[in-house]
């Protein structure tokens, strides 16, 4: 990997930081510099991330998804652009310090990882389905995460949070409820177009759309366990802490999915695991 | 669950039916004993069924039709019907799905008693044997917990409501399911899925498909498939050097460095540095003047030029001279005159043929291609082809010369017998015990090469007095002047004489043939300061933890795998050579085929997957519909509520 793009993977980590930084910040309180210098950090952090999957995909001439050091420079990507979507949306700020957390974490590992060459893609992976299936899925992670990061604080601080909430929610009551559940249901949509998209290019590749290969099988845990959510949440009347625990157990399962399949003792024929 | 929140839960999704609210944790451990049950009935019948080879495809479906039916009965009841399509049922049964799911990554599926044995321990892996949860994803109780989520599915589409985006969503998502449930049900009973072994050249009308207790059928295609070639496409390995580490059983990567482009302080920091580096290494040899004669024997050479093509001859003190073939004919340069007419007159005792063939210890001169009476009447002897220096050629698998030298002189001999029966077999002169006798042959025949003179040379090039010696059978028949520069004919081919040198002096060069990495080699000192040669495949260890491999910088090196296929009906071809190829499947006459194998020491094989799957569109209307559903049920209400506020605000 060249210099440059190391350099890179460094000055996002910083940017995502200091936007970590200047979120952390707003929690004690609020200026006008604060407000427009954290998504300016995080918008500087993204942009660089962009810049390293942009050049990365140059000059490999193919999309860089195949190695988990380059997963975890689209995770952190889509973990900037869910994060900054929601604070626009729902005009929040209070998951800043955790998203940005995430992001630069993510960066960090992947800047710590040994797998940063470019490797070539086998023939199963030079499909037009590659790049969705892949895409899609990991903005449902990083959706996911928001949804963590909102259930974590919730399960802090159960109350609507009452310090400066002006500050980092203008005008509006923080609903750390509502920001979860809008993230999950971001995320469940995600994870079942991932899911579909990975059947049937499973089914173009090697003949069956489902062969429950680990990470398939897990990937439908998730699957399985976020539609819990959903008919708990809005059918069994499931709110509060209970729902904030089944998400933190969701996102576990996501994360498992994500990274944990070498240490399942039936990955060694999974088509999905990260060397 | 508090009954006030089931109630708001309710009015939210304006679905109205639930269990009793009170006794909803009473009815999620219902729920769960029930699923329960079914998963453990299924366990007894598949105990009463299995044979040697598990259940069949179709009893796997029929235990989920049982259960899909099971639940379709007891929705005709009331109690039943609110019960089975309520939350109280399905959260459950989601959490039971994900188990077993969870169970089937964390046991080993498929794989035998014994491994069980020894991952769990007797007690342990009799009860996942027990349970069938060793093949849990085609286990009937699986598959009667799958067919019971099923029918809920279908009770919950089947349930009155009022229709709008987030009902209809709801409906498509769990109608979908159904659908994706019930294809893959009819590709299980239905579908046929096998394999097409072919390698080039070579058709089927038929595939295998591997039945249990380990037979095989053949199913016909109905059409004939043909290879007609088969090849792999490989990525430019992109050699780099990589510095790994041992720590224990384990080997860490520390350095990947790319020659001739990554800054060559990469790798000082472990203390090495390149001091060469041939993308396509070769030694190559060059002569050139060596200033005055002096006196005594010294190096003479010539350098003959063949349409472009330099060829060296060189007459060497102390060694006997190496003829080089020129349409099949062969030249020699003699520098001395005298030594020249000494050479004529040893010729003449040599045998006729470098080749002599050993029988009983009598010595058979022999040459390629003539036919050789064994002694005692046994039958005639024959060499097929000679090779110096034989090697097999891993890639081709044939074999070849290694170097122009007679390092390891090889023939292969065809012997018929007396009796009429043919045989072949390789005889190696350095290994005269090696395939020497073949089994159940009573022949003992061995090999022996005698080089140089021993082959006759059809001219001579006297450097000393520029001429060329025609030889006929050894025998001197013509001679003709040749000048530096000037042209001479052997054989059919005309010659030129670029450069008579002597002295000469040969200097061996290093070089890369190209830019190409056909045979890098990577010159490396080493901490020691000793110098390495690292050459792909022979990892160099230099301490007592690291090690250099020069490897493919970019892991696979695989790009694609192609066969090129036709298929024929009736002995004529109707799709003629057709690319199969990963991701990119054959479909005709209701099969699809895959790639989907190939043997690296086998170039010619391809293995094919074969898919008849009447279920598949079932499936992707099915998948196309819980989409929908997903995205209509999650985001229908958002977007109803922000239609009915424009609305209002217009209003």
């Amino acid at each position: 990997m060249s210099h440059l793009a190391e350099a890179l993977t460094l000055v996002s980590v910083a940017l995502y930081g200091l936007a970590a930084l200047l979120y952390a910040l707003m929690w004690l309180g609020n200026s006008r510099p604060l407000r427009l210098g954290a998504p300016l950090a995080l918008g500087g952090g993204l942009l660089v991330n962009l810049a390293q999957l942009v050049s990365r995909w140059l000059e490999a001439d193919q999309p860089p998804f195949k190695t988990l050091y380059e997963s975890l420079v689209l995770l952190a990507a889509c973990i900037g652009i869910v994060y900054l979507v929601i604070e626009l949306v729902y005009r929040a700020r209070i998951l800043g310090l955790p998203a940005m957390l995430g992001a630069a974490g993510a960066m960090l590992y992947a800047f710590s990882r040994h797998d940063k060459e470019i490797v070539n893609l086998p023939p199963a992976l030079q499909s037009g389905w590659f790049v969705p299936h892949v895409v899609v899925y990991f903005f449902g992670y990083a959706a996911l995460f928001v949804a963590f990061c909102a259930a974590v604080l919730y399960l802090i601080r159960p109350r609507p949070i009452r310090i400066r909430r002006e500050d980092l929610i203008p005008g509006e009551k923080i609903d750390l409820e509502k920001l979860l559940d809008g993230s999950v249901r971001f995320g469940f949509v995600l994870l079942t177009f991932g899911l579909l998209v990975g059947a049937v290019w499973a089914k173009a590749a090697w003949g069956d759309y489902w062969v429950w290969d680990p990470k398939e099988t897990w990937s439908l845990v998730t699957w399985l366990v976020f539609a819990a959510y959903l008919h708990l949440h809005y059918l069994g009347g499931w709110r509060g802490q209970r729902l904030a625990v089944l998400v933190v157990v969701g996102f576990a399962a996501v994360m498992f999915t994500y990274l944990g399949m070498n240490l399942l003792p039936t990955a060694e024929q999974s088509a999905h695991v990260y060397q | 669950m508090t009954g006030d929140s089931n109630k708001e839960g309710n009015t939210r999704a304006g679905e109205g039916e639930s269990g009793g609210a009170a006794s909803a944790p009473r009815t999620m451990k219902f729920a769960l004993a029930l699923l329960g049950g079914v998963f453990l009935a299924g366990v007894v019948l598949q105990s009463m069924l299995s044979g040697p080879g598990g259940v069949s495809r179709r009893a796997t479906v029929l235990a989920g039709l049982a259960g899909f039916l099971g639940v379709m009965l007891a929705g005709l009841s009331k109690p039943w019907r609110r019960f089975l399509s309520s939350i109280q049922f399905a959260a459950p049964a989601l959490f039971v799905l994900a188990g077993f799911s969870v169970l089937g990554t964390l046991i080993l599926q498929n794989v035998g008693g014994q491994q069980l044995l020894q991952g769990y321990g007797p007690g342990l892996s009799r009860l996942i044997k027990g349970l069938f949860l060793d093949d849990i994803f085609h286990s009937l109780g699986f598959a009667a917990v799958l067919g019971l989520g099923a029918g809920a599915l279908g009770l919950v589409v089947a349930r009155r409501r009022r229709y709008n985006l987030r009902t209809t969503g709801s409906v498509l998502a769990h109608g979908g399911l159904i659908l994706v449930l019930a294809g893959a049900g009819v590709g299980m009973v239905w579908g046929v899925k096998g394999r097409i072994d072919l390698h080039e050249g070579q058709e089927t009308d038929s595939l295998v498909v591997p039945g249990r207790d380990g037979l095989i059928n053949r199913l016909p295609l109905g059409f004939t498939l043909r290879l007609d070639d088969f090849r792999i496409e490989k990525y430019e390995p992109d050699y780099s050097l990589m510095v790994y580490a041992l720590a224990g059983e384990k080997q860490k990567r520390l350095l990947s460095f790319k020659p001739g482009r990554d800054p060559d302080r990469k790798l000082a920091a472990h203390g090495l540095a390149v001091t060469g580096w041939w993308p396509d290494y070769r030694r190559r040899t060059v002569v050139e003047a060596a200033g005055d004669a002096g006196g005594g024997d010294v190096l003479a050479a010539a350098r003959i030029d063949r349409g472009g093509k330099e060829t060296w001859l060189f007459d060497e003190p102390g060694r006997e001279a190496q003829a080089v073939e020129v349409d099949g004919k062969r030249l020699l340069l003699v520098w001395r005159e005298e030594r020249a007419r000494r050479y004529l007159d040893s010729l003449a005792k040599m045998p006729a043929s470098p080749h002599l063939l050993v029988v009983d210890g009598r010595e058979l001169p022999a040459r390629p291609g003539e036919e050789v009476p064994l002694p005692g009447g046994r039958g005639r002897v024959k060499i097929l082809r000679f090779f110096h220096d034989f090697v097999m050629d891993p890639q081709t698998r044939q074999p070849a010369n290694r170097s122009a030298e007679p390092r390891n002189p090889a023939v292969e001999v065809s012997i018929s017998a007396a009796g009429g029966q043919e045989s072949r077999r390789w005889l190696f002169a350095r290994y005269p015990d090696f395939h020497g006798r073949g089994a159940g042959d009573e022949l003992k025949l061995s090999y022996r090469y005698r080089p140089g003179g021993a082959s006759r040379p059809d001219a001579i090039l006297v450097g000393e007095s520029r001429r060329l010696w025609s030889l006929d059978a050894g025998k001197l028949s013509a001679r003709a002047a040749v000048k530096v520069g000037g042209e001479f004919t052997l054989g059919r081919e005309r010659l030129r004489l670029a450069a008579l040198l002597r002295p000469a002096r040969r200097r061996t060069v290093e070089e890369s043939a190209g830019s190409r990495e056909v045979n890098p080699l990577l010159r490396v000192r080493l901490p020691s300061g000793r110098t390495v040669d690292v050459r792909p495949g022979k990892p160099v260890r230099y301490s007592r933890d690291r090690f250099l491999v020069l490897a493919p910088g970019k892991g696979e090196t695989v790009r694609d795998y192609l066969s090129t296929v036709t298929v024929l009906e009736e002995g004529r071809p109707v799709r003629e050579r057709q690319l199969v190829e990963v991701n990119s499947p054959l479909s005709h006459g209701g099969f699809s085929i895959y790639q989907a194998d190939y043997r690296p020491e086998d170039p010619t094989y391809s293995g094919f997957q074969v898919v008849r799957d009447p279920g598949l569109y079932v499936v992707y209307l099915g998948f196309a519909a819980n989409l929908l559903g997903v995205v209509l049920a999650i985001w229908g209400p958002r977007w109803q509520r922000r239609r009915r506020r424009r609305e209002g605000g217009e209003a």
